[in-house]
Parts: structure tokens; C-alpha cells; sequence
């Protein structure tokens, strides 16, 4: 299984990875990318099964990432990891698809229950 | 008299900033229960800050985090789940930007609901001489949380966005 984190922090990254390795996923490819726009260039190369992403980020954010992925019609399993948790930033993720919202500080078990019902399908 | 005039930073804000500490140091930072000294002694001449602007309509109050540049890095090394202390300084300087950007969101949530949503900015990371507001600037909050032997400010600054 094929995972791209997207988060413009390194720091934020690491932490990602580590939940992820203690969630069971460590063996899987991990693809890191440092904003919205590097990972449109990713995606679109090539679908990853899960893509992880930040919500605020420069140069594209983790949502207009979302919006541009559905406007040309990509599919793709992506979920936001975020500071941001109030109930208007979880609609709009929601109303444009994401799969799932966990908001930092990161629990690995959250983190393991949200990829184990996007997998599950 | 605008937004921008008022004065925003009630005792909630200041509680919710130690909620969402709290809430870091259990989660992230793996630290034993942190104690709350209102107090603030004189801080070193060496600081590091990290500051997350939370901006509504004319109004950014800066959500901060200030430490001496070695708290700083047993902040970085437990956030990092480093255990070693060869931590490069740029790699420091993300990890508490990220600690301020978690602080920052956490703090939105837990004032989510009382008026115009806020939005979250970057973090901005600076090295250098800080002296905090005075304890009784109505337009400041100045909480020190002391976990272990690490101890870090927790820092609400509103100020006019200029928007």
C-alpha cells in the first residue's frame, strides 16, 4: 500500500510517520510532499492509496488540494491530519470528500481506526 | 469604536491556551502533568518564540510559545520523540512552530462558537531577546508552564491585522 504525507512541516511529517509505524503501517511506502501543489504533481503521476494531509499550507492548501483533485475528476482516498477541528473546517472537508479528520496532537490509534475504515472501504 | 479596540483576551482565552498545553504535553510531548505559575520571572536575554496568528475581522491575536533556546530543544526532542540530542537547529525550529500551530488550533476549537470564525496563520519561528507584555496589559496573557524541568510561556498577544 502506497501513503503520501502532505504537511509543509518536517516536524509535523516525522510525527505523522512515527503514528503511522506504530498504527502497523511502517512497512507500507510512505511518499512525503510539502504542500498541495507538490502533491497534485504526485498524485497525478500516480494515484496513492491513502494520501495523509495538512489542512493550512502555502502555496496550496490541504482542501484546495481536495477541491482540485474532484474538479478534475481524480479519485483519491485522501483525509486531513490538522490543528484545525472546529465544525465549519470538518464540514468542508466532509462536503468535499475526505475520508477522514483527526486533528492534532495526533493519537496513532486515531490515527489506525481512520485508515482502517478507509481501507475497509 | 472598531473590533480592533476591544479587548479580547479574557480569562477563557487564557484558559483554553492551558487546556490545549495541557492537552500537548499528554499527548505529544509524553510530559508528567504540567503546573500552571501565573507568574512569570525575568526571562533569559536567549529566547526562542514561535507565534501562530489567529486573525477575525480586524483583529490577529498571536498564539506563542517562548522558551530559552535549551528548553526549547528538550521541547523539540520529546515532540520529535528524538532520544538522542544531536537535533539539527532548523529541525528545532519547525518542531516548535509546530507546537505553536497545535496550541493555535487547539485554542481556536476550544473558542469555537463565540462570534466571527477565526482563521489560522502560519507559524514564525524567531531567536533573540523577548521581554513578554507586563501581567497586567488588559491585551496580553503571560502563563508559565513548568513541566519537569522544562519550562516554556504560553503567550496570547492581540493586536491590530491592519485588515
Amino acid at each position: 500500500m502506497s501513503i503520501l504525507l502532505v504537511d509543509d512541516s518536517k516536524a509535523s511529517r516525522m510525527i505523522v510517520r512515527r503514528a503511522l509505524e506504530k498504527a502497523g503501517y511502517g512497512t507500507h511506502v510512505l511518499e512525503e510532499a510539502e504542500n498541495g501543489a507538490i502533491a497534485f504533481e504526485k498524485i497525478q503521476a500516480r494515484v496513492p492509496d491513502v494520501v495523509v494531509c495538512d489542512w493550512n499550507m502555502p502555496e496550496m492548501s490541504g482542501i484546495e488540494l481536495l477541491e482540485k483533485l474532484n474538479a478534475e475528476g481524480i479519485k483519491v482516498n485522501l483525509g486531513f491530519v490538522t490543528s484545525e477541528g472546529t465544525d465549519d473546517v470538518r464540514r468542508r472537508a466532509r462536503d468535499a470528500g475526505a475520508r477522514f479528520f483527526v486533528t492534532k496532537p495526533i493519537k496513532a490509534e486515531k490515527l489506525q481506526r481512520a485508515l482502517r475504515t478507509v481501507l475497509r472501504g | 469604536m472598531g473590533a480592533a479596540a476591544e479587548e479580547i483576551i479574557t480569562p477563557d482565552w487564557t484558559a483554553a491556551l492551558v487546556a490545549a498545553a495541557h492537552e500537548l504535553a499528554e499527548v505529544a510531548l509524553g510530559y508528567p502533568e504540567g503546573r500552571v505559575r501565573p507568574e512569570v520571572d525575568e526571562m533569559g536575554e536567549e529566547l526562542v518564540t514561535s507565534f501562530v496568528p489567529l486573525i477575525n475581522d480586524g483583529v490577529a491575536l498571536q498564539v506563542g510559545v517562548a522558551a530559552s533556546v535549551s528548553d526549547t530543544e528538550e521541547l523539540a526532542r520529546a515532540y520529535l520523540q528524538f532520544t538522542t540530542p544531536d537535533l539539527e537547529y532548523e529541525d528545532v525550529c519547525d518542531a516548535i512552530g509546530e507546537i505553536a500551530n497545535v496550541l493555535a488550533g487547539a485554542v481556536k476549537r476550544n473558542m469555537a462558537g463565540r462570534g466571527t470564525p477565526w482563521a489560522l496563520g502560519h507559524p514564525t519561528v524567531t531567536r533573540g531577546p523577548y521581554q513578554p507584555p507586563a501581567a497586567t496589559d488588559p491585551r496580553a496573557s503571560v502563563t508559565l508552564m513548568v513541566w519537569g524541568s522544562v519550562e516554556a510561556t504560553l503567550l496570547l498577544l492581540q493586536q491590530e491585522d491592519g485588515g
